[in-house]
């Protein structure tokens, strides 16, 4: 009698022990992959979208561009998909120190959430309004199970919007329009004088990447090339909750 | 000589109390800075939020005008946010707020134009978004909060503390409909 009781009393405490441990364990944010732009927990990306995601990080890392960066998992546990996807941005630190200009895209297969997760110094371009609207384009794709094709489609979505921001759809002023094309200009203007002086030969510097209409990147960090041979990692970009999420 | 050598020692004692006791004072003017940095971040987000409602409100009126009462209900909230300046009357203030914000989108439920308008979901986007940045900056502002309220309450700064007056500041509170038992859609 006495030893059913101790049993009984062993396996509840087990029982508890693993209960909680499962609750606890899946909220944890996982470490970054070696390849950090592109890290597949959920195991749901064929080879060639990751492959694609990672190239394409890596060109821009080394351009010292923004950092784009993919998490899918299988699930997140009790946590929101707002508040996971901030730590774990705020963690792996996307996107460099100086711009903040990182981006994590968040995919969890068991609630079915998405979230774009835009850092400070992007929320300019990617605001919440587009990176809506990106996560309704792919969704009619996430729903029917090709997740390589909807990741795909708003990873590609943000590069093109990073790359040629389009103007705001209620933003009818034209000094909207006009301030760009003078910081252009003056962009233009000094990569001509940079170069004249022999300064940016051959380097791809703050300037001229910014002459190819790129946001964000400026001033030349590395956004954080981690050290080692072949890894990546973040170089401590800042994260204010700004993005969107939806449902597929 | 003996007389030099204890005056050299009680000015080195006294130096390094100094330094001490200065270099806890900037510690605490540090973390008090740092929530007060954080309070604005809050600030600046609600600030935001406001300057999207008479967006959203005048997309919803061009469908659903007659809805006259929601849309008071928003604009009184609104009003009284404006006003608020304190985290206790920010916290109720609020509350309204999310209570109307709430009414209004569910407007849309009834009227598939609006809800299938480009504009609107956009407006949409931004306001869930900033409510997004406003729970951030709240929990920020609460985690700063902590920090400096634990060493203002900790031996020895608490000393120093009393001494300059740095006071335990309030933190944000979730409110009553934030507290209610979630729902569950499967």
């Amino acid at each position: 009698m006495k030893r059913t009781i101790r049993y009984t009393a062993f396996f509840t405490f087990l029982l508890v022990l693993t209960l909680n441990l499962c609750a606890y364990a899946k909220t944890e944010v996982p470490n970054p992959t070696d390849r950090f732009f592109i890290n597949d927990y959920a195991n749901v990306i064929d080879a060639e979208t990751e492959n694609y995601i990672f190239e394409k990080g890596k060109d821009y890392n080394g351009n010292g561009g923004p950092q784009v960066v993919v998490l899918t998992l299988n699930d997140i546990g009790l946590s929101s998909i707002e508040d996971f996807s901030i730590e774990t941005a705020r963690k792996w630190g996307i996107g460099s120190k100086d711009a903040d200009n990182g981006v994590l895209v968040l995919l969890v297969t068991d609630s079915r959430d998405i979230r774009i997760e835009v850092g400070y110094g992007l929320e300019g371009v990617l605001n919440d309004g587009k990176c809506g609207r990106f996560i309704r384009n792919a969704v009619p794709l996430l729903s029917a199970g090709d997740y390589s094709g909807g990741i795909r489609k708003i990873y590609d979505d943000i590069i093109n919007e990073l790359e040629e921001p389009t103007p705001d759809e209620d933003e009818d002023d034209a000094g909207a329009i006009v301030i760009p094309i003078f910081i252009l200009l003056l962009v233009i203007v000094f990569s001509i004088i940079n170069r004249r002086s022999g300064h940016g030969g051959g380097h791809y510097r703050g300037g001229r990447f910014m002459g190819g209409g790129f946001y964000g990147g400026f001033g030349g960090n590395s956004g954080g090339f981690g050290g080692g041979f072949g890894g990546f990692s973040g170089g401590g970009g800042g994260f204010g909750g700004g993005g969107a999420s939806g449902k597929f | 000589m003996k007389k030099k050598s204890i005056i050299i020692i009680v000015i080195a004692v006294i130096v390094v109390i100094i330094a001490a006791l200065a270099g806890s004072y900037n510690s605490l003017v540090k973390l008090e800075t740092n929530t007060d940095t954080q309070f604005a971040n809050v600030q600046v987000q609600l600030q935001r939020r406001s300057d999207l409602i008479p967006n959203l409100v005048n997309t919803v009126k061009g469908y659903a005008a007659h809805e006259t009462e929601v849309f008071t209900a928003v604009s009184d909230a609104r009003a009284k946010l404006a006003g608020a300046s304190t985290v206790e009357e920010i916290n109720t203030a609020e509350g309204q707020m999310n209570s109307a914000l709430s009414r209004l989108l569910a407007i849309s439920e009834a009227y598939p134009e609006l809800k299938a308008n480009e504009n609107f979901l956009s407006l949409q986007d931004e306001l869930a978004g900033t409510e997004n940045r406003i729970g951030v900056a709240r929990k920020d502002y609460n985690d700063a909060v902590q920090s400096y309220n634990v060493k203002i309450r900790s031996f020895p700064t608490n000393i120093l503390a009393g001494m300059f007056g740095f006071e335990k500041k309030e933190q944000f509170t979730a409110d009553e409909s934030a507290q209610s038992v979630p729902q569950v859609n499967f």
